[in-house]
């Protein structure tokens, strides 16, 4: 028992470690807040789900899943990627919300506001699952530690700290952000991809906002522009976030607590400690 | 009755809500650089207290809707005084102040959410009242509503082109450390930019709750289509978020006459996609936001 809640804390921990490395990628290391990182988790998750209570084989649902979260955020990158810092982190954000509404309102596709239950597990069993999770979380960290620190990963950060410097020498700069939309948005899909396997259930609060305010939780505490950062901050969010399981409060109490705690919490980190644990950058 | 002429009052009664708020949520960003997302909390804190006072204490309800906007305006100043304020204060990017501005709505909603719970409220006023039909049908809060939002947007007009006020305004969102050497503190300019916002949000918010559910998380759909009006009309134009409201008001119902009512908030995002897309400029062209 002890020790199915252990992995089963762990398999969610290792979701959202994957998302926040993508989420850092894009606002982190390239300065694109991407709001719509969580929208992107979201639609590699209801792809999958789809696919797979359709008898489609998981495995390649679980491919279409990532390569259409990758696909949205090409897509998304397309209208945004132009628009300045504040204004793109709105219009992602609109993106969320827009996946929300077709999540409820396209029954046909996604059962609307009853979600897709009985999605078919990828592994056997919660240790499996957990050591899946491990595997994922380790392959993601190495491949996106490579990619910040290649050249491609310095032409990221120089978007970040002067998008117009980055043109003047000669760098397409419009390219180098929709590809971090899409590698950023196929990090995403692994990870609701990944999550919705385990959970065997999605419905459209995975669109909700208190999921971005999660995300960003995530993000700030642990500190832009440091893959660590994103793991650090992940573990102190989803520790903390199954400890208020614990307190006696009413369920619907107890959901507006935690956002009400990490909300504050942000809110503190940002006034006081922007560069949050381990950031190297403030937002 | 025409089909045409029911969405169109239809589309009039959505538009006039998006423009209180619209018009609100540009004028505090065009003079703050704020894109202030807790306008949002804002305007569902508005319906929330008209129904505590009226549906709870028994209040009358014009008593209420005066209270209830004294209260819910208020909101909006100490949100900036108290939250805005120090980060503004430690020179924190705009970026910041988006998120920060964005978690308060969360919180706030969860307030709600802790408050009032999660099952949707209905203002007893709003229920059981005849509609007429004129074109087609409309109650009279629904005709309240569309000539409330009518004489506060000219006033909010007259204000902005008329009078030193207005000027004031216009001058700190122009070049605020200028309009700071003639004598003109930002200080005050913002606090007055989020007054006004904040009152049209709160009767924008009293509005909704006449005419829909009031729940927690009612005005986050809000502000983001205010946002979307503002991208419509042109970013930074008082004038062309209104415009654009009207628009978006218009289109998303209108769209519902080919797709599911549940696809108004598709259609209305759709369109901040294409608007982004083709003409971020907006209908106004005033590029800003790119």
């Amino acid at each position: 028992m002890a020790l199915e809640y252990f992995f089963t804390i762990g398999i969610v921990l290792c979701a959202n470690i994957i998302l926040a490395i993508g989420f850092n990628i894009a606002a982190g290391y390239t300065g694109m807040l991407n709001l719509g990182q969580v929208a992107l988790f979201g639609v590699g998750a209801y792809t999958t789900a789809i696919l797979a209570t359709n008898s489609v084989n998981p495995v390649i649902g679980a491919i279409v899943g990532v390569a259409t979260a990758a696909l949205a955020g090409l897509l998304l990158s397309l209208p945004t990627a132009r628009l300045k810092q504040d204004y793109f982190a709105i219009a992602t954000l609109a993106f969320v919300i827009l996946m929300l509404s077709l999540a409820r309102n396209w029954t046909g596709l996604t059962r609307g506001v009853f979600g897709i239950p009985k999605v078919p597990p990828l592994m056997s069993g919660l240790l499996e699952t957990f050591l899946l999770g491990t595997v994922l979380v380790v392959i993601t960290f190495l491949l996106a530690w490579r990619l910040v620190s290649s050249k491609t990963g310095k032409v990221f950060e120089a978007i970040r700290d002067d998008e117009i410097a980055a043109q003047s020498l000669g760098y397409d700069t419009f390219k180098y952000k929709m590809m971090v939309m899409g590698i950023s948005g196929a990090i995403a899909g692994v990870a609701g991809v990944y999550y919705v396997h385990f959970l065997r259930f999605v419905d459209p609060s995975f669109f909700a906002l208190p999921e971005v305010i999660f995300a960003v939780a995530i993000l700030i505490i642990g500190g832009l522009g440091s893959l660590l950062g994103s793991v650090l901050g992940a573990s102190v969010v989803v520790i903390a976030y199954e400890t208020i399981k614990y307190l006696p409060l009413p369920l619907e109490v107890l959901g507006a607590f935690r956002i009400i705690l990490f909300g504050l919490i942000v809110l503190l980190v940002l006034l006081l400690r922007p560069k949050g644990i381990a950031g190297r950058i403030d937002l | 009755m025409s089909i045409f002429l029911q969405l169109l009052v239809n589309g009039l009664i959505a538009s006039s809500l998006y423009a209180l708020l619209a018009g609100g949520f540009s004028l505090i960003h065009s003079v703050t650089k704020t894109l202030h997302f807790a306008h949002g909390a804002v305007f569902t804190s508005a319906a929330y207290a008209t129904f505590l006072l009226t549906d709870k204490f028994g209040l009358n309800f014009f008593l209420a809707i005066i209270f209830a906007l004294i209260f819910s305006t208020f909101l909006g100043l100490i949100i900036d005084k108290l939250v805005y304020q120090p980060f503004r204060n430690r020179k924190a990017s705009l970026a910041t102040l988006l998120i920060v501005s964005l978690v308060l709505l969360t919180i706030l909603n969860a307030v709600f959410l802790a408050i009032f719970g999660s099952s949707a409220k209905i203002l007893s006023i709003s229920s059981g009242q005849s509609a007429f039909d004129i074109f087609a049908r409309i109650t009279a809060t629904q005709i309240a509503a569309i000539i409330t939002s009518l004489v506060l947007i000219i006033g909010l007009f007259i204000i902005l082109k008329r009078t030193k006020i207005g000027k004031a305004l216009r001058a700190t969102a122009d070049n605020p450390s200028a309009a700071q050497i003639v004598g003109i503190s930002p200080n005050v300019t913002f606090s007055i930019a989020f007054l006004i916002g904040s009152f049209l949000a709160s009767v924008a918010g009293i509005l909704a709750g006449t005419e829909l559910n009031i729940y927690p998380e009612m005005g986050s759909t809000f502000v983001v289509k205010a946002f979307t009006a503002s991208v419509i009309g042109g970013i930074g134009s008082v004038p062309g978020a209104v415009l654009g409201a009207l628009f978006l008001g218009t289109a998303e119902n209108f769209g519902i006459w080919f797709l599911p009512s549940g696809f108004k908030d598709t259609i209305a995002f759709g369109l901040l996609f294409f608007f982004l897309l083709a003409r971020p400029q907006g209908i106004f062209g005033v590029k800003d936001g790119a």
